[in-house]
C-alpha cells in the first residue's frame, strides 16, 4: 500500500455512468443509521462533532447580527450620542430612495456578471490544472496571485492602469486608434468593476473547483473511457453531475460575496460617475461611514441579507438533486 | 486521487487558455514589479516605460530596512494562520458531523450557519468592535484570528461537509466491522481521504485573512500588531502615493502568501492511478 | 506506465507543518499577550509619569522613529513634530508618550469608533473639517478650560471658524495650507502665455493653447487646466471649489449652517466648468476619475499645464518636476472679482475623556502648547511649506528666505478662508459632486440638476 491516501478497490465495483458519491439522501441515510447503531451510543457524538464550529459562529455573529437588526429600527448616527427609535422608517426611506434603486440594479448587473464568469473560468481552469500539465505548479500560482492581493492594492493598480490620459492601458489601447474612457462612461465603469473582479477572484473559484475534482473517482474516467466516451461526453455525464454539490457551494458563496462586496467597487469607481456605478454593498458603506448614518446603513444591510437569503434558497431549490 | 476526464484533443488548446489567462493575470502585477524598480521620479513618468531606467532596488532596500512591512508580514501570518488552524479543525469534525450522522436539529444548522455569513462583514464593524473591547481582544492578533475563523468558518463547514459526502459510505461500514468507533473512523479513514478539502478550506481562510482590511484597519491600532493590508495603506500619504514603495511592499507581502499556497496546493493532486493500492 | 507516486510521506510532511505552526502559535501567543498586556494597562495614575497616548497619522516607522531616536524612520515632511516631540520630551521628564497610528483618511474614523467604545487616545491631529461633528458628539474637549495666554497671537479667523465649535476652541491650530492654482512654468512658456492667467476667459484662452495631443493619436493627452472634481476625492471638490463661489459674491452655506448648492454663483461655475468641458475641451477628464494628491502625478508627468492644487503638495511636486519648473498662483476669476482661496487647518484636539482626568488633562495640554508652538510653525514651514496659523510666526526671517514660502504665508493669511461648518456635511459633499459630475460629464442641465440635487439635500436634513 502506497502512503498516499487513495480511494480504495471498493469504489470501483460501480458500474460505469452511475456515480456512488454523493448519491441522493434516499440511498445514504439508512447506512448512516445502520453505522450509528453498530458503534453503539451516536447520540450525542454528532452534536460533539459540530459544537466548536457551530458554537463559535454564533458567539461572534448572534449578537453582531441582532445589533444590526435593532439598529436599522434606530436612526442611529456615528457622530451624535442620542439615538431613538423610528420603527420602520428608514426601510420607508430605502423603499423610495432612487439611488437605492439603481444601486440594485448595479449590484444585479455586476452579480450576473462576475458570476458566470468567474464560475465559467474557474471551472476551465480547473479542468485543465487538474491534469499534468506541464508548469501546471507555475499556472495555478499565477492564478491564484491576484487573489492573494489586498483589495487597496488590486484597486489602485488596475485604476492606475486605467486612468484616461496616464495609464498604461490607453498608452497602449491608443496604438491601436482605440479610446476607452473606462471610468467616465457608467457602462464602461460597471464593466471595468466587473473585470477587475474577475481578475482577482478567479483564483478563489479555481481553488474550490479543484477540491470538488479531487472528489471524483477516476475510475469513473477509467470506465468511460473504455466505453469509449471521449472529453465532453465524460464532462458532461461524469464531471458536472458529481461538480454540483460543489458548483452550488460556489456559486452559493459567490454570490454572497458579489451581493456584499465594498472594497472593489470603492477603490476601482468609488461609486462611478455620479454615483451611477454605485452597488448595493457601497450605498451602504457610504451611508454608514461616510454620512455617519449608522442606522440607515444597518438597514441596507439587512435588505441586502434578505436578497443574500432569497438567492441562496434559489440556488438550492434550481440545482439538480444531486446536491444533498 | 482523482483525476479529469480524458482528453483526446492536443493539449495545445489547454495551453493556449492557461497563456491567455495568466498573460490577464500578470499584466497589472507586472506593471507593479516593474514600478517598484524604478526610482520614484520615474515612478509615473509619461510616455509610461516598461523598462526601468535606471533599475534600482532602493525601494525594496526602504521598505525591508525602514518600514515596519516585514513585522507586518509577520503579524499577518499569525492572525492567518490562528484562523486556518481553528477553521481546519472545527470545520474537519464538523464536516464529518453533518455528513455522517443524522440527528435532530442538523438542517437547522446547516442552513443557520450558512446565514451567518449573508450580513456583510462592514456593518458588522461596530459591535465586533465592542465585544473585543470589552473581552480585552482589541489590539490582540489573536482576536484578530478569531474573528477571521468565525467569517469563515460556515463556508469551510459546507465545503468539508459536502466534501466528506464523496467519500463513499463503504469505507466507514468497513472500519465500523473491524471494530472502529466513529471518532476513530473519522481520523483514520474520513479525515486523511478528505485532505483535498481541508486543504481548500484551509487555503481559502488563510488566504482570505491575510488580504482583509476593514476588521484589522479598526481592531489594531497599535502600530505592533499591524497587519499587511492595513500597514499598506501607509503608502498612501497625504501626499500623494508613494508608487515606488507601495508596489515593492506590495510584492513582499504577497509572497509569503503564495509560499503558503504552493505548499498546500500539492495536495490537489492528479494522475495517481487506483494501480498503486492494486 | 509507470505510476506516480509521492515521494516523501505526508505525515512527515504534516509533522514539519505542525512544528513551524506551533512555533508561530508560540510567538504568536507572546504578541499577543504583550499587545493584550499593553492594550490592558490601567490609565488612571495618582503619582509617578503621566502617560499620554496620541493617534498619529501612520507612515513608515514614524513611531519606531519617535521612539528609538532615529529619524531615518521618520519621512521628512513629519520631522516638524519628531523635533517638537523630543524637546518636549527632554522638557517634561514625568510625561510619557505612546502612540496610536492610522492612515491619514481613516485616523478621524478610528477616534470615532474608539470614542464610541470609551476608550479614546488622549489627542487626535485632524484637519478642521473634522471639528465640528467631533465636538457635537461630545467627544472632544473645549481647550479654553486650560490656562492660555497666547490665543490672540493666533490667526483670529481661523480660530473663530476652523478651530472653534459654539465658541468653543477646540483644536490647536499648527500648520495652514491653501489652494491656488498651479502651473507648469515650461509647457506655458513654450505656449506664449507670459503670465499665469487671471480672469477664467485668460484661462480658457490659454487653456486652448495648452491643450494639446503629444502622442499623436488625435486624442489630446496634456489638458489646459484641471480640478479635483471626483467623487472619489471627497470632500476636496467643495473645499476646491468654494473660493471660486466666494470670489464670486457667493456662499456654499447659509446662517444656519445648510449647504448651498443652488446658487446663481453655482450655476455659473457649472456652467463655466461644463464649457470648459465640452465647448473649450480644456478640461482635464481626470479631474472626474482622480483621487485625492494625485496632483502630484498628473503634473509631473505633464497631463496637467495648470490646475488647482493645495500648497501643502508643492515640495513632492518641486521634487518630481525641478525647484523651478513649477508656478503657484492665485485662482482665476470672473472678471471685477478678487481671488479667494481654501486654507486646510491642520490641529491636534483632547478627547474629552482626557480633559476630565485631573493628571492627563493638563499634561496633554502642555504638549499641545508645543505643538502650537512658533517653533513648531517654523518647523512645519521648514519640511512642509506650512503656512502659519500665528501672527508672531510670521515676521520670522524663515519666510523670507524662500521666496515661494514667504509667498504663500502671505497669501495664505490674506486671501484664505477654512471650510464652513455645513450641517449632513458627508451628504452635502457627495451630492453637490454628484451634480457637477452629472452636469458636466453627462450634460445634464445646469438650473434643473442643482436645484434637485439641493431638493435631495434638504430632503436629507429633514429626516
Amino acid at each position: 500500500m502506497t502512503s498516499v491516501p487513495t480511494r480504495p478497490a471498493a469504489a470501483r465495483a460501480v458500474p460505469a455512468g452511475r456515480p456512488t458519491a454523493a448519491t441522493p439522501s434516499g440511498r445514504v441515510r439508512p447506512r448512516l443509521r445502520a453505522l450509528g447503531r453498530r458503534a453503539g451510543s451516536d447520540r450525542v457524538l454528532p452534536y460533539l462533532l459540530v459544537a466548536p464550529a457551530v458554537l463559535l459562529v454564533f458567539a461572534l455573529t448572534v449578537y453582531p447580527t441582532v445589533y444590526v437588526l435593532q439598529t436599522s429600527f434606530t436612526d442611529r448616527n456615528l457622530m451624535r450620542t442620542v439615538t431613538r427609535a423610528v420603527g420602520f422608517q428608514n426601510y420607508a426611506d430605502l423603499a423610495t430612495d432612487e439611488l437605492a434603486l439603481r444601486a440594485l440594479g448595479n449590484t444585479a448587473v455586476f452579480l450576473v456578471g462576475s458570476l458566470a464568469l468567474i464560475l465559467a473560468l474557474g471551472l476551465a481552469l480547473a479542468l485543465a490544472l487538474n491534469e499534468p500539465v506541464r508548469g501546471r505548479t507555475f499556472f495555478r500560482s499565477v492564478v491564484v496571485l491576484p487573489w492573494a492581493l489586498t483589495a487597496v492594492v488590486v484597486g489602485v493598480m488596475w485604476r492606475w492602469v486605467l486612468m484616461p490620459d496616464i495609464g498604461i492601458g490607453n498608452y497602449l489601447l491608443a496604438g491601436l486608434g482605440v479610446n476607452i474612457s473606462f471610468f467616465l462612461d457608467p457602462r464602461a465603469a460597471l464593466a471595468t468593476m466587473v473585470v477587475v473582479e474577475v481578475w482577482r477572484s478567479t483564483g478563489y473559484g479555481m481553488v474550490l473547483m479543484l477540491a470538488g475534482l479531487q472528489g471524483i473517482d477516476a475510475a469513473l474516467y477509467e470506465a468511460a473511457r473504455i466505453d469509449g466516451a471521449g472529453f465532453w461526453r465524460a464532462l458532461r455525464h461524469i464531471t458536472l453531475p458529481l461538480l454540483v454539490p460543489t458548483l452550488l457551494v460556489a456559486t452559493i458563496l459567490l454570490s454572497i460575496r458579489a451581493v456584499n462586496l465594498i472594497d472593489i467597487p470603492l477603490v476601482v469607481t468609488g461609486g462611478g460617475p455620479a454615483r451611477l456605478t454605485e452597488t448595493l454593498g457601497l450605498y451602504m458603506w457610504k451611508e454608514s461611514f461616510a454620512f455617519h448614518h449608522i442606522g440607515y446603513g444597518s438597514t441596507v444591510a439587512i435588505v441586502m441579507f434578505a436578497i443574500n437569503l432569497v438567492l441562496t434558497v434559489l440556488y438550492i431549490r434550481s440545482l439538480p438533486r444531486g446536491g444533498r | 486521487m482523482a483525476r479529469g476526464p480524458r482528453r483526446r484533443r492536443s493539449p495545445v488548446l489547454v495551453h493556449l487558455l492557461l497563456a491567455v489567462f495568466s498573460a490577464y493575470s500578470l499584466f497589472p502585477l507586472l506593471w507593479a514589479l516593474v514600478t517598484s524598480l524604478k526610482r520614484p521620479e520615474d515612478a509615473v513618468a509619461y510616455p509610461p516605460t516598461w523598462i526601468p531606467e535606471p533599475p534600482t532596488l532602493a525601494n525594496y532596500a526602504d521598505v525591508l530596512l525602514r518600514t515596519a512591512v516585514p513585522w507586518q508580514v509577520l503579524n499577518t501570518m499569525v492572525a492567518a494562520g490562528l484562523a486556518a488552524g481553528i477553521v481546519v479543525v472545527a470545520s474537519s469534525l464538523a464536516g464529518y458531523g453533518f455528513a455522517r450522522f443524522e440527528f435532530r436539529g442538523k438542517q437547522v444548522l446547516l442552513v443557520s450557519l450558512l446565514g451567518c455569513v449573508m450580513v456583510s462583514g462592514a456593518t458588522k464593524v461596530v459591535p465586533l468592535y465592542l465585544m473585543l473591547h470589552r473581552a480585552g481582544l482589541l489590539n490582540s492578533l489573536a482576536g484578530l484570528g478569531l474573528v477571521y475563523a468565525v467569517e469563515f468558518l460556515p463556508i469551510s463547514v459546507w465545503l468539508m461537509k459536502s466534501y466528506v459526502e464523496t467519500i463513499p459510505v463503504e469505507l466507514d461500514e468497513a472500519a465500523a466491522v473491524d471494530g472502529s468507533g466513529r471518532l476513530r473512523t473519522f481520523v483514520r479513514i474520513v479525515f486523511p481521504l478528505s485532505l483535498p478539502g481541508v486543504v481548500a478550506v484551509a487555503l481559502i481562510t488563510f488566504v482570505r485573512s491575510a488580504q482583509e482590511f476593514i476588521y484589522a484597519a479598526t481592531f489594531l491600532t497599535e502600530p505592533a500588531v499591524k497587519t499587511s493590508p492595513v500597514g499598506l495603506y501607509m503608502f498612501f500619504t497625504e501626499l500623494g502615493v508613494e508608487w515606488g514603495h507601495l508596489t515593492a511592499a506590495s510584492l513582499v507581502v504577497v509572497l509569503p502568501i503564495v509560499l503558503v499556497f504552493l505548499l498546500l496546493q500539492r495536495w490537489f493532486v492528479s494522475g495517481l492511478t487506483m494501480g498503486a493500492v492494486r | 506506465m509507470s505510476i506516480r507516486t509521492r515521494t516523501s510521506s505526508p505525515r512527515a510532511a504534516s509533522a514539519a507543518a505542525a512544528a513551524v505552526s506551533r512555533r508561530a502559535v508560540l510567538r504568536g501567543a507572546t504578541t499577543t499577550l504583550g499587545a493584550m498586556l499593553a492594550s490592558r494597562k490601567a490609565p488612571a495614575q495618582t503619582a509617578g509619569p503621566v502617560t499620554l497616548t496620541l493617534l498619529l497619522w501612520e507612515h513608515w516607522k514614524v513611531v519606531e522613529g519617535l521612539q528609538k531616536n532615529d529619524p531615518a524612520t521618520v519621512p521628512r515632511r513629519r520631522l516638524w513634530f519628531y523635533e517638537i516631540v523630543k524637546r518636549f520630551e527632554g522638557e517634561h521628564r514625568d510625561i510619557k508618550l505612546q502612540y496610536q497610528t492610522a492612515n491619514w483618511n481613516v485616523a478621524t474614523q478610528t477616534f470615532i469608533a474608539a470614542s464610541q467604545a470609551g476608550n479614546p487616545p488622549d489627542l487626535v491631529g485632524a484637519q478642521s473639517q473634522d471639528n465640528q461633528p467631533l465636538a457635537n458628539a461630545g467627544y472632544v474637549a473645549d481647550l479654553g478650560q486650560f490656562k492660555y495666554g497666547e490665543w490672540d497671537d493666533f490667526n483670529q479667523a481661523v480660530l473663530r471658524e476652523a478651530c472653534s465649535v459654539d465658541g468653543k476652541i477646540v483644536s490647536m491650530p499648527v500648520y495652514l495650507t491653501s489652494t491656488g492654482l498651479g502651473y507648469n512654468k515650461a509647457l506655458l512658456a513654450q505656449a506664449g502665455i507670459k503670465e499665469p492667467p487671471r480672469t477664467w476667459d485668460d484661462l480658457i484662452r490659454a487653456g486652448k493653447a495648452l491643450t494639446r495631443d503629444t502622442r499623436g493619436t488625435g486624442r489630446p493627452n496634456q489638458w489646459g487646466f484641471g480640478c479635483e472634481l471626483s467623487a472619489a476625492s471627497t470632500p476636496n471638490p467643495v473645499s476646491f471649489t468654494m473660493p471660486m463661489i466666494r470670489s464670486a459674491g457667493g456662499s456654499i452655506v447659509d446662517k444656519d449652517g445648510r449647504g448651498l448648492m443652488d446658487t446663481p454663483e453655482h450655476r455659473r461655475l457649472a456652467k463655466l466648468l461644463q464649457d470648459m468641458y465640452h465647448e473649450h475641451r480644456i478640461l482635464a477628464p481626470e479631474s472626474f476619475t482622480m483621487k485625492a494628491n494625485d496632483e502630484v502625478d498628473l503634473f509631473g508627468a505633464k497631463a496637467w499645464a495648470t490646475g488647482i492644487v493645495i500648497h501643502a503638495l508643492l515640495p513632492p511636486i518641486l521634487e518630481k518636476m525641478g525647484k523651478d519648473a513649477f508656478g503657484f498662483a492665485p485662482y482665476p476669476t470672473f472678471p471685477g472679482n478678487e481671488p479667494r482661496s481654501y486654507s486646510e487647518v491642520y490641529g491636534f484636539l483632547m478627547s474629552s475623556r482626557a480633559a476630565k482626568d485631573p493628571r492627563r488633562g493638563p499634561a496633554a495640554f502642555e504638549l499641545l502648547k508645543a505643538i502650537g508652538s512658533v517653533d513648531a510653525l517654523l518647523l512645519a514651514a521648514k519640511y512642509q511649506f506650512g503656512a502659519p496659523s500665528r501672527r508672531s510666526a510670521l515676521a520670522n526671517p524663515i519666510y523670507k528666505s524662500d521666496p515661494l514660502l514667504g509667498y504663500l504665508a502671505d497669501y495664505t493669511f490674506k486671501t484664505a478662508a477654512p471650510f464652513p461648518f455645513i450641517k449632513e456635511v458627508g451628504f452635502y459633499s457627495e451630492t453637490f459632486i454628484e451634480a457637477l459630475n452629472l452636469i458636466v460629464l453627462q450634460r445634464q442641465p445646469v438650473d434643473e440638476t442643482l436645484r434637485r440635487q439641493q431638493a435631495r439635500y434638504e430632503a436629507r436634513l429633514r429626516r
